[in-house]
């Protein structure tokens, strides 16, 4: 626990002086009932991580419930402290030794502390979930890559409200004012094309691949404002939306070959559901026919369909993570979502269908 | 005397939901599901353990079924847990079997089968830098 401890305090110490280096500017957000402050080194930091948030942005606000501090080296001309500066140089060459399945850093983390390193864009999360703080670290601010702009701190936000009864789920969630649905399937599901579609029809939109539930409350909660299309056949097919594309050039760029992101905040604040009571949990699969049939499905299908790409995709807590998913499989209402090539439709269909579980 | 089992609780989680029973295992990356007597089976192993031996003598309460085909379905069930190392050999303590975990009374025996998937083991497995789509990992590459 001390080497721990150390490792967090390093990486602390590293944001202090960073910070002293380059001033603090520092942004609130409420999600999912808490308040969080980020707290970021310089400004470098902030048009990758905080447009995906900024719906749910406070003007200002008297304490916050998780704080998360912010730096990159490169503009901030600060390196890390050197053990923690070592330990890093390790984790590349090294990763297959340093990092578990998941990227969390070997024997870095227990209850208190939880630690990953995300290989590639080399991202270091430290979290002291006893002092409710996090520090997020990055060589050079240009590295954070598109989809960690799209889904930004998922890992530390997903290990903090794990362990107050609010979980990350691996889904899509839409709805109205009277209430929402889960949409959650593997890809080629038609999870992402049902997304696209609902914008602009009724629906309001939670989150396209992620939002927090709590599961005792049946409370679905939005955490980011993105909405992603998969490649070119995407940004053709749904091209009233292509001008609202934050990424397009690259989209378009055989070689990055990224997938477009669109900031609903920026373009549509109104078609965005920060809050709403879950309904039902829908399983889509195509089906071979023009009309789209919602019907009743086991919980144990939904369960199948959520949990694992839920407790793979994101590092977190697990054994809490996993009995979560099943008591909110069991508490609310399952069913599948047979999609018609009627892709219009669509909407329609799920909008009929949350007003019939409201009479 | 057949051998003792008990559920590796140590490296799986499971939950039975509408009575299918669904296990994980966080460092393969593989998960697995069953129902019908296989449930009734899981629900002793996890709660007292069981032998081969007494499974079968409770199942054949409830079954018409032949007792050499229940043993079958039995033993081949338990061999593919064990092969999973979602059960492993334990002490018996001698605890009486859970009366509420009882299967429903019907005329033939089904024998249970191990539903095995592994479509995020790949995720779990894939070289972090070398085997993602460029949006990175998890996005594995087909």
């Amino acid at each position: 626990m001390d080497d721990q401890l150390a490792f967090a305090n390093a990486a602390r110490e590293g944001f202090r002086r960073a910070s002293a280096a380059s001033g603090i500017i520092e942004r609130y957000y409420r999600i999912a009932q808490s308040t969080i402050l980020l707290r970021f080194a310089g400004d470098a930091l902030l048009e990758p991580i905080t447009p995906a948030l900024e719906h749910l942005r406070l003007p200002e606000a008297a304490a916050a419930d998780f704080t998360i501090d912010l730096f990159d080296s490169r503009s901030t001309a600060t390196s890390l402290p050197f053990l923690l500066d070592r330990y890093i140089q390790l984790m590349r060459l090294r990763w297959w030794e340093q990092l578990g399945t998941r990227r969390e850093i070997k024997g870095m983390n227990s209850e208190r502390i939880r630690s990953v390193f995300h290989l590639g864009p080399d991202i270091l999360s430290v979290l002291d979930q006893q002092e409710n703080h996090a520090v997020y670290w990055v060589e050079d601010a240009a590295d954070i890559p598109y989809y960690e702009t799209g889904y930004p701190l998922s890992v530390l936000l997903n290990w903090w409200f794990g362990k107050r009864n609010h979980f990350f789920v691996h889904a899509a969630c839409f709805g109205t004012d009277n209430g929402s649905v889960l949409l959650t399937g593997k890809g080629g599901s038609g999870k992402s094309t049902t997304t696209l579609a609902c914008l602009d029809s009724g629906l309001r939109l939670s989150g396209d691949d992620y939002c927090v539930v709590h599961p005792e409350r049946l409370m679905a909660y939005s955490v980011y404002n993105t909405i992603k299309l998969k490649g070119l056949q995407d940004v053709e097919r749904f091209a009233h939306l292509k001008s609202c594309i934050d990424n397009l050039e690259r989209v378009q760029d055989a070689e990055e070959g990224e997938k477009a992101m669109i900031f609903l905040q920026r373009y549509f604040p109104e078609q965005l559901l920060p809050a709403s009571v879950l309904r039902a949990i829908l399983v889509p699969r195509v089906a071979d026919q023009q009309e789209t049939v919602i019907t009743p499905a086991s919980a144990s299908h939904v369960f199948k369909a959520i949990m694992p790409s839920t407790l793979f995709q994101l590092p977190g807590n697990a054994q809490e993570e996993f009995r979560a998913l099943a008591s909110l499989v069991r508490s609310v209402p399952s069913y599948e979502i047979a999609l018609g090539s009627d892709i219009a439709a669509i909407p329609g269909v799920i909008r009929q269908f949350l007003q019939d579980q409201d009479s | 005397m057949s051998e003792f089992y008990r559920v590796n609780a140590e490296d799986i989680m499971h939950e039975t939901i509408d009575g299918e029973v669904v296990i994980v295992n966080l460092d393969s990356g593989a998960y697995y599901a069953f129902d019908g007597s296989g449930e009734y089976i899981w629900d002793r192993l996890s709660h007292t353990g069981a032998s081969a031996e007494q499974l079968v003598a409770e199942l054949e309460l409830h079954f018409n079924s032949p007792v050499a085909e229940i043993a079958a379905g039995v033993n081949n069930f338990l061999a593919q847990l064990r092969d999973e190392s979602l059960i492993e050999p334990g002490d018996n303590t001698g605890a009486a079997a859970a009366s509420s975990a009882a299967p429903a009374a019907t005329s033939e025996f089904e024998a249970p089968q191990l539903n095995k998937y592994t479509d995020m083991e790949a995720l779990l497995l894939a070289d972090p830098i070398h085997e993602v789509e460029p949006e990175g990992w998890p996005h594995v590459k087909s």
